[in-house]
């Protein structure tokens, strides 16, 4: 605390610089982690709302598909004709 | 300068997941960017439940905002911007913009830190979003200019006007002095 103490001291003239007021907020006003119950709830929050905005496809049937229903038609109607 | 960073990860790619509602771009987002929200969030609402309530509500509109968001500012300025979106409709709706009625001390801080943000609570409210926004978030000016929908020069001048006022603030206390 006696750096900050001083680093005040030699600026009570006039406003902070950049790096002091830096240092200050990085002294006094540490960052806090979000704690991890809050990530939980807002990534679960996010994921329901990207859940509703790009829901997502449901798998199709391997054999239902366009290429295997031309091919079915072409080799069970078309050929015989 | 940033005191609180995110992890490194190309902007572009990102967007380009979040916008095609990539799962684990948004949990990413949230993890990643949510702290800087938080941390913010933290000095300008009254108690935690408010903060967990605004930083959702922030998430959820920018899943809502992504696919018309156009990438013509960073990320983190897109956020921001939607976070104090958020926060003036909270007051709205407590219809205040008095000061913050309790504190979100965290246990074990020392008397000069408790004594910091009490100081930072009597500022005024654009004078103590500027100067989160800068020295606690580490946003450059040119952010902030974009957050607030400023241009750089007004932005320097309320940083200015902003350091000037805690300049103030601080010469009566102790803050320091141990």
């Amino acid at each position: 605390m006696a750096h900050m103490s001083v680093m005040i001291e030699s600026t009570r003239s006039g406003a902070f610089s950049e790096q002091e007021l830096q240092a200050l907020f990085r002294q006094y006003l540490p960052a806090q982690p979000v704690p991890p119950a809050l990530t939980s709830r807002v990534t679960s929050l996010v994921l329901q709302e990207v859940e509703t905005r790009w829901p997502k496809k449901r798998p199709q049937p391997s054999w239902v598909n366009g290429a295997a229903l031309q091919d079915f038609f072409y080799t069970y109607f078309l050929k015989r004709r | 300068m940033a005191v609180i960073e995110t992890k490194s990860r190309s902007e572009t790619d990102l967007l380009r997941e979040l916008k095609s509602g990539d799962e684990q771009a948004w949990s990413y987002l949230s993890t990643e960017y949510g702290n800087r929200i938080y941390n913010y969030l933290r000095h300008r609402l009254p108690n935690l439940e408010d903060v967990e309530d605004v930083l959702g509500e922030t998430m959820v509109a920018a899943v809502r905002a992504i696919p018309t968001f156009d990438g013509n500012v960073t990320l983190t300025t897109f956020l921001f911007s939607l976070a104090n979106r958020k926060i003036a409709d909270f007051w709205r709706r407590r219809q205040t913009t008095t000061e913050l009625p309790e504190t979100l001390m965290d246990a074990g801080l020392s008397s000069d830190s408790i004594e910091f943000q009490e100081v930072l609570r009597r500022l005024r409210p654009a004078h103590l979003q500027v100067l989160l926004m800068r020295y606690h978030v580490g946003l450059g000016v040119d952010e902030i200019a974009k957050v607030l929908g400023q241009s750089y020069k007004s932005t320097e001048s309320l940083l200015s006007r902003a350091r000037m006022e805690l300049r103030k603030a601080l010469d009566g206390t102790h803050v320091g002095d141990d």
